[in-house]
């Protein structure tokens, strides 16, 4: 690394930190506007406006916005999370569900790699022809598609028609999704397919870019066989752009595994989210979206250092 | 008094007859989905898949085996602690893990843990008499120890929710009597504490329990936790001295499955025998699988969907106007196209399946000519009228965009306003409504006029009414207590603000085997100590 990226380096994670001061004032004053009051949205209809406002004092939401952001950043920054409305502890609620969505993600990123590599270098090198007109239409049309989409028809086809896989992701209790990889197949084939179609198209179109340079073309003109030119020229062009498009879409695999969690019931923060969202548990979601947010992000933040370090804008 | 069905004749509903398209679009998947929409459902529903009701397994449980029943929970919310949880995962677990004072069956409470609950004469005290012979699932004798911590610990004000109860019993002053008896001094004159103690939701711990994990969650239930992780699933087992004659089911595993689909879909694959609480689309396309039933939870213990209307402004402070709605809506209508057939049109009154509803009152004809003519009357042809929804209930939200249709029609210029369900009971969105989609389940008519007599957006400022409910909750006299619910419904009925227009089934999907799920209270949270499979 040369002076200059580490100054830039240095530079990008300042900002980033600036950022994540701004999301978590967003993200709190925001999930705090949501319509709706909490304290109803709990006790729901079977309660008196008097247990109401004596929820409302209990869940400390008669104080000022300014003070009560002021508690939970300071609170965040040590580490605590605060309690859900239900009294118990945000952090307990979240941290084996984390580890539950980061089993899934982080399997859905293991094959996204080769796999969108393997695809999106085949079809750019057959840019025009028949394979690359069939694949690259079936790309566009998974990823217009969204994810809870696709889960909902392979949990009616694949579980429910044809039996071969389980329905719904049910873990016994106190035992790990891992010990059941069973249920880890149509969650990670959902959010698979959508994230794949996506990377394989950058991919491709990077390849297709790679190839029109002219150090290629004289390589080819001097009989180099096409597998050198791929080891030699082509990946290392393309290898730069497809890690910041597989370091975007691990973190966008946060937001579309909320919705694949919900049609096979996985126990991971995808139920938490919608249920906490629903019944107004406003630390729980604050906690969420800013976990969330911030991965996103860092993310980008990395994306940014690679392009940098590499010598290349991001091209996402 | 309605009957109510429970398990032993609940009713099974299932798609018969030939091969017609809803059933080709069952096959196919897309059933749930297609028949959502109404205008599709309307026009061919009286063809071979009209719902057919018939008998679920009629012999009793055989002893033994494993049942998995998925109920929806509030995923990492759910919670062991009695005083916390709120969803059918949570009641249903509860109500076998511990046992309340009274439970409701049928309508009416009966003894549990309590025997007999007594107020006194000048209406300040009211005396609990306990069971004898109960034990805790660590076999520790049940006493009234326990019942005098239970109150007190479900009174503090840490308390997650505070219980209605203490508007009517001051639960910190209980106290212990002897070993099987306990006295609670009143706020105000009780007259019948048994049905406003199986209505709270007052589950007995042990004396001294406060904190509800896996090791220290000890009931007097039939059956007891073994494995417990939130938003997946609860583990029992079952407790062999049970007070009521133990369980057959050996173990029970309750599913916490938020998702309907999800919920029906881990039966269909076999990975569940009951789903509760299915749409009216999903039955509809029918069970989905061989050895399946679509079930109902009867007739007495349907869910009342209706309006309330907000006197406190607008066209309906005139109880013309309010008539006039009675009588121009289209309930027929309304019943079709929301419960697909799975319900009934309802005679405005809330509280159906409770002790001392009166089901004698009509159900109003439809008269819309009537009605435009009374709106005209009351000046209030042409006006305003806002109806506020939130879906509480799958339905609701389409009963409301039906019900404002209905009232364009019959001259009101009628606008919806949907908000999300954390928005529903917003107080200051309440008072700007003309009226609030509502729904309720089979309770005590005690909850369910106290309740709304609590929001003034939703009571009904009537003298004779607000006389009669006292009068109800307060006298000793049954038959005194009959005649003022009477009274209070007949108010209602003549001139409430309540447009309850239809009842609505709640579903399951079972496995025919499957039998003993027991309605009691609600259909959406059934008492299983009796569940199992027949042979």
């Amino acid at each position: 690394m040369t002076r200059r990226t580490l100054r830039h380096a240095s530079g990008r994670l300042a900002l980033a930190a600036g950022l994540l001061g701004a999301l978590s004032l967003v993200v709190y004053a925001g999930v705090d506007l949501l319509p709706g009051d909490p304290a109803t949205a709990r006790l729901g209809p079977s309660s008196t406006p008097d247990q109401a406002n004596q929820a409302r004092e209990r869940l400390g939401l008669d104080e000022p916005l300014a003070q009560r952001y002021w508690e939970w950043v300071t609170g965040l920054l040590r580490g605590d999370l605060g309690s859900s409305a239900n009294g118990m502890p945000v952090a307990d609620l979240l941290s084996g569900r984390l580890g539950n969505t980061a089993v899934l993600t982080g399997i859905t990123v293991a094959l996204l790699v080769p796999a969108s590599l393997a695809l999106g270098v085949s079809l750019g090198r057959r840019a025009g022809g028949r394979f690359d007109g069939a694949g690259s239409a079936a790309l566009l049309l998974t990823v217009a598609v969204p994810e809870f989409v696709i889960a909902s028809g392979l949990a009616l086809v694949v579980a429910g028609r044809l039996g071969w896989l389980p329905a719904a992701s049910l873990v016994p209790a106190g035992e790990h999704p891992l010990g059941h990889p069973e249920v880890l197949v149509l969650p990670v084939l959902s959010l698979l397919l959508v994230s794949l179609a996506y990377a394989s198209r950058m991919i491709r179109a990077q390849t297709v870019q790679a190839l029109r340079a002219p150090h290629i073309e004289f390589m080819r003109l001097n009989g180099m066989p096409e597998r050198a030119i791929l080891r030699q020229a082509v990946l290392p062009a393309v290898l730069p752009s497809a890690v910041q498009i597989w370091l975007i879409s691990a973190a966008g695999l946060m937001g579309g595994t909320v919705l694949v969690e919900i049609v096979f019931n996985y126990p991971g923060i995808g139920g938490i989210l919608v249920s906490s969202v629903r019944s107004g548990d406003l630390p729980v979601v604050q906690a969420l979206a800013m976990f969330m947010g911030a991965l996103t992000l860092l993310a980008t933040v990395a994306a940014d250092l690679i392009a940098a370090a590499t010598g290349r804008t991001r091209s996402t | 008094m309605s009957r109510r069905t429970s398990s032993a004749d609940s009713r099974l509903v299932q798609a018969t007859g030939p091969v017609t398209r809803r059933g080709i679009l069952a096959l196919l998947g897309l059933g749930a989905a297609t028949l959502a929409s109404p205008a599709l459902s309307g026009c061919s529903s009286n063809g071979g898949g009209t719902p057919v009701a018939s008998g679920v397994p009629t012999g009793a449980a055989t002893r033994g085996g494993t049942l998995r029943l998925a109920f929806p929970g509030s995923g990492a919310a759910d919670s062991l602690d009695p005083t916390v949880g709120q969803t059918s995962c949570d009641l249903v677990r509860y109500a076998i893990v511990f046992d309340q004072l009274f439970s409701f069956d049928n309508g009416t409470a009966q003894p549990s843990l309590a025997t007999a609950a007594e107020p006194d004469a000048k209406g300040k005290n009211c005396t609990l008499t306990l069971r004898k012979g109960v034990t805790w699932h660590d076999g520790s004798p049940f006493t009234a120890a326990d019942v005098v911590h239970t109150l007190k610990h479900r009174a503090a004000p840490d308390r997650v929710f505070p219980s209605e109860l203490s508007q009517y019993f001051n639960l910190v002053a209980a106290r212990r009597v002897d070993d099987h008896t306990v006295v609670i001094p009143t706020v105000k004159t009780v007259g019948d504490p048994a049905t406003l103690l199986a209505g709270s939701g007052l589950y007995v711990i042990k004396n001294g329990a406060r904190s509800f994990t896996v090791d220290d969650t000890v009931g007097t239930g039939p059956y007891r936790v073994t494995r417990f992780q939130a938003g997946v699933e609860t583990q029992l087992e079952r407790h062999a001295t049970y007070w009521n004659g133990a369980g057959n089911a050996e173990k029970i595993t309750l599913l916490s499955i938020e998702d309907p689909q999800a919920r029906v879909n881990a039966v269909r694959g076999g990975q569940a025998d009951y789903a509760s609480d299915v749409s009216y689309s999903t039955a509809k396309s029918g069970a989905g699988g061989a050895g399946l039933q679509i079930r109902t939870g009867g007739e007495g213990l349907r869910t009342t969907y209706g309006f309330v209307l907000n006197v406190t402004r607008g066209p309906s402070a005139d109880p013309r106007v309010r008539k006039a709605i009675r009588l121009g809506i289209d309930r027929e209508a309304l019943v079709k196209s929301v419960f697909l057939g799975f319900g009934a049109v309802a005679n405005d009154l809330f509280g159906a399946g409770a002790q001392h509803f009166l089901d004698t009152v009509p159900v109003p004809e439809h008269n819309p000519g009537q009605a435009k003519e009374l709106l005209k009357a009351a000046g209030a042809d042409g006006k305003p009228f806002v109806v506020r929804t939130a879906e509480y209930e799958a339905g609701l939200n389409a009963s409301a965009e039906l019900f404002v249709e209905q009232l364009r029609g019959l001259g009101l210029k009628a606008t919806l306003i949907k908000v999300g369900v954390t928005e529903g009971f917003d107080a200051e969105g309440m008072k700007a409504c003309d009226a609030l989609a509502f729904p309720l389940g089979p309770f005590s008519l005690a909850l369910t006029y106290t309740r709304s007599a609590a929001y003034p957006t939703l009571a009904l400022p009537d003298e004779e009414l607000n006389r009669a409910v006292a009068t109800a909750i307060s006298t000793r006299s049954e038959t005194e207590r009959a005649a003022a619910w009477e009274t209070a419904q007949q108010v209602m009925a003549d001139r409430g603000n309540w447009v309850a227009w239809g009842r609505g089934d709640v579903l399951s999907v079972a496995k025919e085997k499957l039998t003993g799920i027991d309605g009691r209270e609600s259909p959406k949270y059934p008492w299983l100590g009796k569940a199992g499979f027949v042979a």
